[in-house]
Formats: C-alpha cells, structure tokens, sequence
C-alpha cells in the first residue's frame, strides 16, 4: 500500500469512519493474524483472542500515519500487547505455575526470533519428503494447477489433492511446533 | 512467498471454520468500539461546548440570587419598621390639602384641632366608641 492510502486510510480510522475501519480490517486481517500466530507460538485459539483484541484496540486508538511502515510497527506493538494480555486471561493458572518455575530459571524465554510466518513456513518446507515439497511449491510458490502438476509427476488429479492434503497438514504441524519452540 | 500480500499457502494452512469466525467476530467487535468512541467523543464535545453556557448560567443565577436576598433584606427591614407583622399595602400617592378642605370633609364629624398654631394634631371624637 502506498504510503498516501495508509495516511488517508488511518486518518479515517482515526476520525471514526466505519468503512475505513472495515477496508483496514480486510486489508489488516490476514497479516496480523500471521503475526499473532508467530507472537501466540502458534497458539492459534490465543492468538485468535489476541487478533479479535487488536482489532478493538485498533477501533478505540487509531491515529494518523504517514507511511505504511510506521503504522505497521504501531500495530505490531498494539497486537503484541493484545496477544499478552490475551495469554494472560487464557492462562492464569499456567501463569501461576510460571511465576514458581522462573524462579528456577536463569531467564525468560526469549521472544520468537521471526515476525514472519513466512519464513517460518519456508524453512518447514525443507522438512518435508523431495515429493512433497515439490509439489507443494508448485501449488502455492509457483502457481501451477492441479492438473499441470498431476501431469508433471504422471499421477491423477485426485492423487494430487490428496497428496497436498497430507502435506499441508504435516506442514502446518512443522511450523507449529517450530513456534512453540523456545 | 511475499508475507505482504495475501498467501495462499497460509490461507489453506490457516483459514478454517474458526478463523472465519474470528474475522467476522473481530470486525463487529472493532466496529462496536468504533462506535463506542465516536459516542463517547460525541458527548465530550457536547459538554465542553455547553460547559461556558453552564458556566454563564450558574453565574447569572448566583448573583441574581444575590440581588434578590438583598432587596429582600431591605424590604424585610423597612416594613419591619413601619408595622411588624404586617403586609406592605400600596398605597395611593399622598395629597396636601389645608386646613379648611380637611375640615370640609370632616363636617358631619365630631373633630377639634388641639396644639399651638404649626403643632396641631386633628382629633376625632368616635361617638359609637362604648363608654364614651
């Protein structure tokens, strides 16, 4: 978005206008939830919370910027607050049981070391088999059909689909267990 | 992947059933807080734009209170010192007339003027007065 839209988008936003907040949200949704998924550690309940939070806080405190930059790392720092207190109130009594362990270790654990869910994704990839990865690529980094892909490898469109069905699952798996890492 | 732009990788990965919820529940909940504020800064331009009027008024009101206890006071004052007790009655402006006129009106009464000529006081000689 060039920076003349964000600084007319949020000045609506902070004038109150309903449509400039919908046209945000469509425009926002998909990247903060990307966001929060990497902040949440791949929660996704937490990070739902947190994103339905964001988007109220948003609402309630948008001002004015002038470039896409600057209002992004503003919502970063609105989304990351969201998330925080969203895991506080999902996981008080986990809190408590924290509060006792810290005390057994030297620090806290470090935040996560991307805003990227990207790159998590990309490096996920690697951990797939040759033939999945593949074809995984040439859906979604390539833009090939079903059809060019199940005439690439010689197997049926139905095998394709099924194929990308069990590798996205296991993708989604990798990457989440990759952000609940430490 | 350009995380700037719409992925449909994430999207397949990521877009489910409670996803859509949490997009359809986040824009209402966005959308109620924007009208929250909007009420609320509705209502904070209101009083301050009424708040000098308030103001103008709360003050015309104390000094006319003011005024009103004052002339009160005198009134109270004055008429306590004409007949306590009583309520002030208006009455019609005072005419001098002599001597003669007054004796002219008084003619079918029992009157005498009794003083030092300058010093006179007019007696009426009530005759229904009992024992008299």
């Amino acid at each position: 978005m060039p920076p003349p839209a964000v600084a007319v988008l949020t000045r609506r936003l902070a004038n109150g206008e309903e449509a400039a907040f919908s046209e945000f949200h469509a425009l926002y949704f998909d990247r903060l939830h990307q966001f929060l998924l990497i902040v949440a550690r791949g929660r996704e309940q937490e990070a739902r919370e947190a994103l339905q939070e964001t988007f109220i806080r948003v609402a309630r405190k948008a001002r004015p910027f002038d470039d896409d930059e600057a209002f992004w790392c503003w919502l970063k720092a609105v989304a990351r607050n969201a998330a925080r207190d969203a895991g506080r109130k999902q996981t008080r009594y986990a809190a408590l049981l924290e509060s006792f362990s810290s005390l057994l270790r030297p620090a806290a654990a470090p935040l996560p070391r991307t805003d990227s869910l990207a790159s998590v994704l990309r490096d996920c990839l690697s951990e797939l088999t040759t033939e999945d990865r593949a074809l995984v690529e040439g859906k979604y980094l390539h833009g090939f059909t079903v059809a060019e892909l199940a005439r690439q490898t010689g197997l049926s469109d139905k095998a394709i689909e099924s194929r990308l069905v069990r590798a996205r699952g296991e993708l989604k798996t990798l990457a989440l267990n990759k952000l609940r890492q430490p | 992947m350009n995380h700037h732009q719409p992925d449909d990788l994430y999207r397949e990965l990521f877009h489910d059933e409670a996803t859509g919820a949490a997009r359809e529940q986040s824009l209402a909940a966005g959308l109620t807080a924007l009208r929250q504020k909007r009420r609320t800064r509705r209502m904070q331009v209101t009083a301050l734009a009424t708040l000098p009027a308030l103001l103008a008024a709360s003050l015309w009101t104390y000094h006319a209170q003011a005024d009103h206890s004052d002339t009160a006071a005198v009134k109270i004052a004055s008429s306590a010192a004409v007949r306590p007790s009583q309520p002030v009655i208006a009455l019609p402006p005072i005419e001098k007339i002599s001597d003669d006129e007054l004796l002219a009106l008084l003619q079918n009464e029992n009157i005498a003027l009794i003083g030092t000529p300058g010093h006179q006081e007019l007696v009426v000689f009530d005759a229904a007065a009992p024992g008299v």
